[in-house]
């Protein structure tokens, strides 16, 4: 496995700031106007938003990029792997299509590029966990030790406690993976036939893996990302053809059903992406809904989001 | 060194649906109120235009609380280390315009008269041995009686939808016979439900059960309210809890209260603002709260009344964090009451059934497109002869079934997630699948309790929220009879086949998502030894300061709380427009 070069991190960098500058956009349209400064005043019959910030700057479909690229973030190497796990995960033919022909590696590697760490919100600081074989008591003072102790068999009820990024765990456990199988099958994994391919995975998956510890979480990490990149609208890179939608019978982004469609199934509809549903009361001021009858005005400056 | 505003009456930390009603409900006769929400603006308009994207409401949770800048620890008992919740699981806190009352699910109900008398009942009807050893439950201090008209008042301001089942004594068929009387029906009637719910309601049915459909917060047509919102029906649409609704058929405090009372000019709210404090005088009474703005910028708000009425955690956390010379462990917490009475609910699915080849037509609708009995939920069943106290509704799985959050719960016939097997079952199967699921009540106990984490902190340097908390014997005992119930149900919907049963509770844990129903740390009562409020969530050490929300609650009953917090916040607001107006002080009565 080859690390990045200074070329491949100079354009991953590059691309990601071009990804974020388009979600600041995004932002500012969102917010618009009605902003007033959060200084000293009496109530007006108003909200007063304090300067420029969205919550969490919307990414949204209509801003995603469009490219089939799938080495944004990932090597050649590591994309050709990523490709390979992907394709045991959920299997496929042109007939038949599975995570590879949806191309969820295209989804995987855009997410990693996309976000400079997580991609949902996420607690990040100090101390993480360390697991041990024993109960190891409460440590009222643990944050000045650097780590916090506790039971090997109780840190699963705790829930994601790893101290890596997505971008270190996929960069390290793609590397990891094909260590592991040129160490016990002596060819890189993308290399293997299907039937190894799926016996590594499941020993990953019970993480019995040996020597890497951290193959169980980065297996997890791996299928949930799947799921995301073959169920996801496909807006976001994955999910081409509406290949993971079509196989379980799902419409995607509809506006309404009928009570009549609830109890009997839909009726002359067709499976749509976010993209193809318009905007309600695209372009009509207000639109349908209820705003304040005073004091945030006509919130000058807002406009409705674009389709894509 | 901090800006200081102008002075105003009352000041509310959150811009959630409790301080809507109490700026609707205030604000109109002469009353000045300020909001402080963490979050950002958003209406209706234009934020949920176009929004049916479930990777980025329910995978990335852009409506909740952000992670990056604060969280909850969590440990299974005061023995065990805590460690930070660093990725969503049990539960979703909002975050922005309107709080957790946008993006919830909308599932509408009065608690049942038991609820209020909880312990009174259980040792008149069973004795004082049956109550569970370490837990803490009490009565409430109000009745039902007490809260009936406010129930009435919110269910009509917000257009619910729903059944009678209990008309001033008269049992109306198909609604839900164990309910508490009502006064008058609801303004709307019940949503459609999905295939599933029929075949559930036919089986309850011939069991000799009492099915019902889910009461919503959400008109099933289009409504206009007492103050004159017009609001769109329900669009069935599937993508509704952790979404705001794009035509205000989900009722919000956007649709409803905040319209109302910003058109006073008396109420303003500032978004992007977290307050880090409440700040108090030499008498140990309330004068405003700190915070700060996104630059970093300290504010000071002065008020004469300060409204806790930020998510349930939270309001426990401000009360810890608000330290001073008068109040040195806290606001509330002079006799160490603040945190106690922590509870949750019972919530997975004990069973799973599958009939192939029939479509149910479970991503459309909601989550209350469904039917319900009750008959095992309260003491609506005798428990002299069990080993537990209370129960749980049983009910139909909920609809707005997305694949992104679905198809990873599902497995072939060797268990596994992924592979061709498991393509195939997803295939064959996703739309054939449906759940019985619980809520159950939890009871508080001694040691389960919310206090400050001594290792990890905000992005603000304070301390986060510590919860202890695991599931007792009480709440063991009740899943084995009420899984045993549900399978009942399941097989009386003559599935192809189960395939799965829980018959023991699995181990509460932090990473999977549950339900936004933490409860209690700040409850009410009659006993000030007891609890931190009075029954109008007047803080008994600082009567000045009031607390609204599921935090009053001494325990947690097997039902959602908003319809509750809805009741009791018109109650308190109605109760500081008559009579603390006039004369600030305790609330007596």
């Amino acid at each position: 496995m080859t690390d990045e070069s200074p070329e491949q991190r100079q354009f991953r960098l590059t691309r990601r700031r071009l990804l974020q500058q388009a979600g600041i956009a995004a932002a500012t349209v969102s917010v618009g106007g009605a902003l007033t400064a959060c200084g000293p005043n009496e109530p007006a019959g108003q909200v007063s938003q304090d300067t420029n910030a969205e919550q969490f700057p919307p990414v949204t479909p209509t801003q995603a990029p469009t490219n089939h690229s799938v080495t944004s973030f990932f090597t050649q190497d590591e994309a050709a792997t990523v490709d390979a796990i992907v394709a045991r995960l959920i299997p496929g033919d042109e007939t038949d299509p599975g995570a590879r022909e949806a191309a969820v590696p295209v989804f995987i590697d855009t997410k990693l590029a996309q976000f400079e760490s997580f991609a949902t919100p996420t607690y990040f600081d100090a101390p993480f966990a360390k697991p041990v074989g024993y109960p190891p008591g409460p440590q009222e003072n643990g944050a000045s030790t650097g780590a916090i102790l506790v039971q090997a068999s109780e840190l699963p009820r705790y829930g994601f406690q790893s101290s890596a990024t997505p971008q270190d765990a996929y960069r390290k456990g793609l590397a990891a993976l094909d260590t592991f199988t040129t160490k016990n099958h002596g060819k890189r994994f993308a290399n293997l036939d299907e039937a190894s391919q799926d016996a590594v995975l499941s020993v990953l998956e019970a993480g019995k893996a040996g020597g890497w510890p951290e193959a169980k979480g980065f297996f997890k990490m791996v299928l949930e990302d799947t799921y995301e990149g073959m169920f996801a609208d496909p807006s976001y890179g994955g999910n081409r053809g509406y290949a993971g939608w079509n196989l379980i019978g799902y419409l995607g982004a509809q506006r309404a059903y009928t009570a009549y469609e609830l109890q009997h199934g839909p009726q002359e509809k067709h499976v749509q992406s976010l993209r193809d549903m318009p905007a309600m009361n695209p372009g009509v001021p207000q639109g349908n809904a209820i705003t304040p009858m005073a004091g945030m005005g006509a919130m000058p400056g807002m406009q409705p989001i674009k389709k894509g | 060194m901090a800006i200081k505003h102008k002075p105003v009456d009352m000041v509310t930390i959150g811009a959630g649906w409790t301080a809507g009603m109490l700026a609707a409900k205030l604000c109109p006769s002469g009353t000045t109120m300020v909001s402080l929400e963490q979050g950002a603006t958003r209406w209706t308009w234009p934020h949920f235009a176009h929004d049916h994207d479930s990777l980025r409401y329910s995978v990335r949770y852009a409506m909740m609380v952000d992670l990056k800048r604060e969280t909850w620890t969590w440990r299974p008992n005061p023995r065990a280390p805590a460690l930070p919740m660093r990725q969503y699981g049990t539960f979703n806190p909002g975050m922005g315009l309107g709080g957790a009352a946008v993006h919830w699910s909308a599932q509408l109900w009065r608690y049942l008269e038991y609820d209020f008398m909880h312990r009174t009942h259980i040792v008149d009807k069973y004795g004082a041995k049956k109550l569970p050893a370490g837990s803490t439950i009490q009565d409430w201090g109000i009745t039902y009686q007490d809260l009936e008209r406010y129930y009435d008042a919110f269910e009509w301001d917000i257009g619910a939808s729903g059944q009678a089942g209990n008309i001033n004594g008269k049992i109306i068929p198909g609604g839900n016979p164990f309910e508490a009387p009502r006064s008058r029906d609801y303004p709307n009637p019940p949503l459609t439900v999905t295939p599933l719910g029929d075949k559930f309601a036919k089986a309850a049915e011939d069991l000799g059960l009492h099915p019902f459909t889910q009461p919503a917060g959400i008109t099933s047509r289009a409504w206009t309210d007492p103050y004159g919102n017009n609001r769109g029906g329900c669009l069935y649409c599937g993508f509704c809890t952790r979404f705001g609704c794009e035509v205000d058929a989900k009722a919000s405090p956007l649709n409803t209260h905040f319209p109302v009372a910003l058109a006073t000019n008396r109420y303003e709210i500032r978004t992007n603002t977290k307050v880090l404090q409440i700040e108090v005088d030499n008498k140990g009474l309330a004068t405003g709260v700190t915070y700060v703005d996104q630059q970093g910028q300290e504010h000071f708000q002065p008020a004469d009344v300060v409204f806790v009425s930020a998510f349930t955690l939270e309001n426990s956390r401000i009360l810890l964090l608000s330290k001073s010379k008068a109040h040195p462990d806290g606001i509330g917490n002079d006799r160490g009451r603040v945190g106690k009475n922590y509870t949750y609910q019972i919530y997975p699915a004990p069973v799973t059934g599958v009939w192939e080849g029939t479509k149910l037509n479970q991503y459309m609708g909601n989550t209350a497109t469904i039917k319900i009995v009750y008959d095992y939920n309260a003491d609506n069943f005798d428990h002299s002869n069990l080993d537990f106290i209370g129960g749980s509704q049983l009910y139909s799985e909920g609809c707005e079934r997305a694949p992104v959050t679905s198809v990873g719960k599902m497995k072939d016939a060797s268990g596994k997630s992924w592979g061709q097997g498991w393509k195939d079952t997803v295939r064959n199967d996703w739309d054939s699948t449906g759940s019985i699921v619980t809520e159950g009540e939890v009871l508080p106990y001694e040691d389960n309790f919310l206090d400050l984490d001594p290792n990890y902190r905000d992005k603000w340097g304070r301390p986060l929220l510590r919860l202890t908390f695991d599931w007792h014997d009480n709440e063991r005992n009740m899943w084995r009879f009420i899984a045993l119930r549900a399978k009942e149900i399941m097989a009386a919907m003559n599935p192809t086949k189960i395939v799965s049963f829980t018959p023991e509770i699995p181990a509460y844990n932090i990473e999977k998502y549950q339900s936004t129903h933490p409860t209690g740390g700040c409850v009410m009562g009659a006993d000030p030894s007891h609890s931190v409020t009075n029954s109008y969530g007047q803080v008994w050490d600082t009567p000045n300061v009031f607390v609204t929300g599921a935090a009053l609650y001494p325990q947690n009953p097997g039902a959602n709380p908003t319809g509750t917090v809805g009741a009791v916040t018109y109650r308190t607001a109605e109760a500081i427009r008559d009579r603390y107006l006039k004369s600030p002080g305790e609330l007596v009565t």
